[in-house]
């Protein structure tokens, strides 16, 4: 369990996916604790667990064994509602390629996750989160398909802050940015950490890496080096 | 709720080509099924109707009697009225059936060839009077009523309209009146008010009916006890039972052969008519049916499986919905609306190709040459007899704007059955899964 300074515990995870006959342990015994407010970056190589991790903290994945405690829950044992409850206002997603809906523009694409939870004035709320990313209201009315990398990579923030969530989990958000639209990237996430909201980084990129708080280096499922 | 259907609606147009295409498919299954199902419908109400023309009757006829031919003795009118006590029957109607031949009135009807070959020629008819260039005449069915019979049958399935004066009214069981056929007053030049004197007795006219056939308005219509008391009859010679549902028309029967036994009275049901008729209908009924449920299928199956692709080409958003907290019914649902816009575009085209199309398919169902043997076939020197056809191949399809009340109905259901196996499917995608590989 966590002390009431953390908002992340991670005690013993692992992580085994079945890969023919055998299993892989794509976390294997990884554990820490994080403060709110932070940034970190979790940096290794393809296949070193990167993702997974951030999967786990995100209740995409559960454990095969180990507990993750957020705000003091046990966020491996919550199923169903309570799950989709943890996602949708715990925890906001950033992904490599978006993921924005297609369908809905960019104002709607912040709003979907306000209406899901019930959020009043979600229209007004979403428009004032885009314009902090820079999404200006003329913006905000078009698809997808009409906004650059770097903007839909904003608007995918604007989504994920969009029910105010402690934790922003990062999946390579820089990957398919050029380094102008990266480092914009890079300074929102940076200042959202200094709104007390714990920000974790999956990446490859130095850059975010040497501005984070935290530094977790993994290697085959574990992580081998902190730096904080 | 409103982005919902806003972002399905967009969804469905991001694809038009895939939308043309189900709608289209969704136009003739939904056409194929309202088809059949006014078809069907079509069907069953004629097989009503000939229900109700054949009625639920069983007809009792003194043994070797038929209409005003044959012989043997009339019915006790007592023990008719016991087959109002047998359960399931609904009423009994009782009538008499004689002829005159008296001078008081001439038929309206030559006997021509039928006639002469029936031999049923007037008493008194003979060689000499011939000579004498008499004209030979068909006798004149006499028919005797309770006077609570409002519409008598004069022959199976032919019925009567008072075009002048009045009908008998209750009470009037032993009066001294009668009803002529408008053709049998023409030939006598009577009308309504008249005298006739019948077996020395005075009768009044109150009223002339038509039939609107010329052996049904060769009669004279009379109450029944006047009848009895005029042409010295006792009993009757018809009892027309009215069972309340066709299946227990056997059970009736059994009960009135224990009032009268083979000797005694014949005894006819509609019930064996009415099969042989319904038995093509049915036919017709249970394949359109058929073709209703296999068109609703085959519409359910193949949305079905436009939806698990569409699922799958959308897998990732499937994904991305689920790890920003939405619910397996939330997404299912947004799939469920996509179907049901479809399905109701879908349908309501094929509700209006349904109008041109009920008449066409119906016939393709059901030959219009097809006629069966059930009616009755008259005329002639007072020959009567059953064995005609009815036509029922030939059913009019009217299409009702109902139809697209059960066009709304088809595509909920479509939406709903189609969406079973797409919702599990939802429900077991792993967000994790979707979203590792970029």
């Amino acid at each position: 369990m966590n002390n009431d300074n953390e908002l992340i515990v991670v005690e013993n995870v692992v992580k085994k996916f079945k890969s023919g006959s055998a299993f892989v342990e794509a976390v294997n015994g990884v554990s820490f604790s994080l403060q709110r407010g932070k940034f970190v970056a979790i940096k290794g190589a393809s296949g070193s667990g990167k993702t997974t991790l951030l999967y786990l903290l995100g209740a995409l994945e559960k454990p095969s064994s180990g507990s993750i405690y957020v705000d003091n829950v046990n966020v491996s044992a919550l199923s169903g509602r309570e799950e989709n409850n943890y996602r949708l206002k715990k925890v906001g997603f950033i992904f490599q390629n978006y993921y924005l809906i297609p369908t809905l523009n960019a104002l709607e694409n912040v709003v979907l996750p306000m209406e899901l939870s019930g959020s009043r004035s979600a229209s007004k709320k979403a428009s004032e989160t885009l314009e902090k990313v820079g999404i200006d209201v003329k913006k905000q009315k078009r698809f997808p398909a009409r906004l650059s990398g770097g903007e839909q990579q904003r608007v995918a923030i604007a989504r994920a802050l969009a029910n105010d969530p402690a934790i922003i989990l990062a999946d390579e958000p820089t990957g398919n940015l050029d380094s102008k639209n990266g480092k914009m990237i890079i300074n929102i996430l940076k200042a959202l950490s200094q709104e007390e909201k714990t920000v974790i980084v999956a990446t490859h990129d130095e850059k975010i890496a040497s501005l984070a708080d935290v530094i977790f280096e993994m290697k085959d499922g574990k992580i081998i080096k902190t730096i904080k | 709720m409103l982005s919902l259907i806003k972002n399905s609606l967009r969804s469905l147009m991001r694809s038009p080509l895939r939308t043309i295409i189900l709608v289209l498919i969704l136009a003739v299954s939904s056409a194929l099924s309202l088809v059949m199902l006014t078809v069907g419908g079509a069907y069953q109400n004629q097989l009503s109707s000939i229900s109700s023309q054949i009625g639920n009757t069983v007809t009792v006829r003194p043994a070797g009697f038929f209409g005003a031919m044959g012989g043997g003795e009339p019915l006790d009118e007592a023990k008719v009225n016991e087959i109002n006590k047998i359960e399931h029957v609904v009423s009994v109607s009782k009538s008499i059936q004689t002829r005159y031949s008296g001078d008081a009135l001439v038929s309206a009807i030559q006997p021509g060839t039928l006639g002469n070959q029936t031999g049923q020629l007037p008493e008194g008819t003979n060689n000499e009077r011939i000579i004498q260039g008499i004209a030979q005449r068909v006798g004149i069915q006499v028919m005797g009523y309770d006077t609570s019979t409002l519409k008598p049958e004069l022959i199976s399935g032919v019925s009567m309209e008072v075009i002048d004066g009045r009908n008998f009214v209750l009470g009037e069981d032993d009066a001294n009146i009668a009803i002529l056929g408008k053709d049998l007053a023409t030939a006598n030049n009577i009308e309504v008010g008249s005298k006739i004197n019948i077996n020395d007795t005075d009768i009044e006219i109150v009223g002339i009916f038509d039939s609107g056939q010329r052996f049904g308005n060769n009669a004279v219509l009379m109450p029944i006890k006047t009848t009895e008391r005029i042409f010295n009859i006792t009993g009757v010679t018809e009892a027309a039972v009215t069972v309340d549902d066709a299946n227990n028309e056997d059970a009736v029967v059994a009960e009135i052969r224990k009032i009268f036994d083979e000797n005694t009275a014949d005894i006819t049901t509609s019930s064996s008519t009415y099969q042989r008729i319904s038995g093509s209908l049915t036919n017709a009924i249970n394949t359109s049916r058929l073709a209703m449920i296999i068109s609703f299928i085959a519409a359910g199956i193949i949305i079905m499986f436009s939806i698990i692709l569409m699922i799958r080409q959308k897998i990732k958003e499937v994904g991305v919905l689920k790890a920003i907290g939405a619910s397996n019914f939330r997404i299912g649902f947004q799939f469920v609306l996509e179907t049901f816009f479809m399905s109701i575009l879908g349908t309501l085209i094929g509700a209006i190709l349904t109008f041109p199309l009920a008449q066409r398919i119906s016939s393709l169902l059901f030959s219009a040459g097809s006629m069966i043997s059930n009616g009755n076939l008259m005329g002639g020197q007072g020959f009567m007899a059953r064995g005609g056809f009815t036509r029922i191949g030939s059913i009019n399809i009217a299409v009702s704007p109902e139809i697209f009340v059960y066009a709304i109905l088809f595509a909920i259901a479509i939406a709903i059955v189609s969406s079973i196996i797409p919702m599990f499917y939802i429900s077991k995608v792993k967000p994790a899964e979707v979203l590792r590989y970029e």
